[in-house]
């Protein structure tokens, strides 16, 4: 089964019919997935300007991190669910939308950058993260997040402007 | 509703409104994102700060530290948020105004800058405030803007 048709199947399955065809639930999960990512995009953003220095650059990085971590994995848990479920309403168009495919490379990219930084802070981040400079691999990290989840968000806008 | 329509065919004849009407499409949808970007900006630092005055959040920092750190991005976030939201109100000012969510948004925007100026200013310029009016002010800040995004998400539906 090709791609295409497979999300065919997927937004006409019974579920993603109804809800694309919703008045309200429709509407109510895009309002969701716009608001869940000034939890997600929004405290990872600020995260990443603690890593490269920006943001409370005095305070230690992992004060910073565990201060927020609650609501950031609540944040990236309501968007992507959001997203998921607005994706099953729409797979046959999205699959062919250039924004939602480029948006999609962006995620995979910010967030395989996310997983090596949480392995690579895991085993030695104890040495930098009470020092006001992060070393370069994980300032570096920061800008990697900062430009892929920004093009993810970007990429989200542009959809309606190519379905 | 009549009047305030009339008032905006008035917008739509003024050099501004013009402008924005010939605009290319490009440019509307790169104030279209900045609306979008700077209203996540303005939303985080005001989730950062109020996380902080309802102790969720940042709790091993003092609220100053808190509130100062987030200062220019809750500006920056206001400034883009509401000069192109104005950019693209004055691009299609009667396609808005007829709009049912539109009304309500702004009616809701305008009591967020109401509480921003006056308890979220006193409770944030203060580690003083009883943990009852902190948390209270936090929670009506979160509902009201929140509510503005949600409305704002509104007007592509209605």
């Amino acid at each position: 089964m090709s791609p295409i048709e497979l999300a065919r199947q997927i937004s006409d399955s019974e579920i993603g019919t109804a809800l694309r065809e919703s008045l309200v639930l429709f509407p109510l999960i895009e309002g969701i997935h716009l608001l869940g990512l000034a939890l997600s995009f929004g405290l990872i953003f600020f995260t990443d300007l603690r890593l490269i220095g920006v943001f409370l650059p005095r305070v230690p990085v992992s004060n910073v991190l565990n201060g927020l971590r609650y609501w950031i994995f609540t944040g990236f848990a309501l968007t992507f669910l959001s997203g998921f479920l607005l994706f099953w309403a729409e797979a046959e168009t999205m699959i062919e939308n250039p924004a939602f495919l480029v948006k999609c490379v962006a995620i995979v990219v910010a967030l395989i950058n996310a997983v090596a930084f949480e392995l690579a802070w895991g085993k030695r981040g104890a040495a930098w993260v009470d020092q006001a400079t992060a070393p370069g691999a994980a300032r570096l990290a920061g800008w990697v997040s900062l430009t892929f989840w920004t093009a993810a968000t970007v990429g989200g806008r542009l959809i309606p402007y190519y379905a | 509703m009549t009047t305030l329509i009339a008032f905006a065919e008035s917008l739509q004849h003024t050099a501004l409104g013009l402008a924005l009407r010939e605009a290319s499409p490009a440019a509307v949808l790169g104030i279209q994102i900045a609306h979008v970007l700077g209203l996540i900006l303005l939303l985080t630092s005001l989730l950062i700060v109020n996380l902080r005055l309802l102790g969720w959040g940042l709790v091993s920092l003092p609220l100053a530290q808190v509130v100062h750190a987030t200062r220019w991005a809750l500006r920056i976030g206001l400034v883009f948020a509401i000069g192109s939201g104005a950019l693209l109100f004055f691009s299609a000012p009667v396609h808005y105004i007829a709009n049912a969510a539109f009304v309500p948004k702004m009616s809701l925007l305008l009591f967020a800058l109401v509480v921003q100026a006056s308890l979220y200013r006193k409770v944030t310029h203060t580690e003083r405030s009883t943990p009852l009016l902190a948390r209270g002010t936090a929670v009506l800040s979160l509902t009201l803007w929140f509510s503005v995004g949600l409305a704002g998400r509104a007007i592509g539906f209605v």
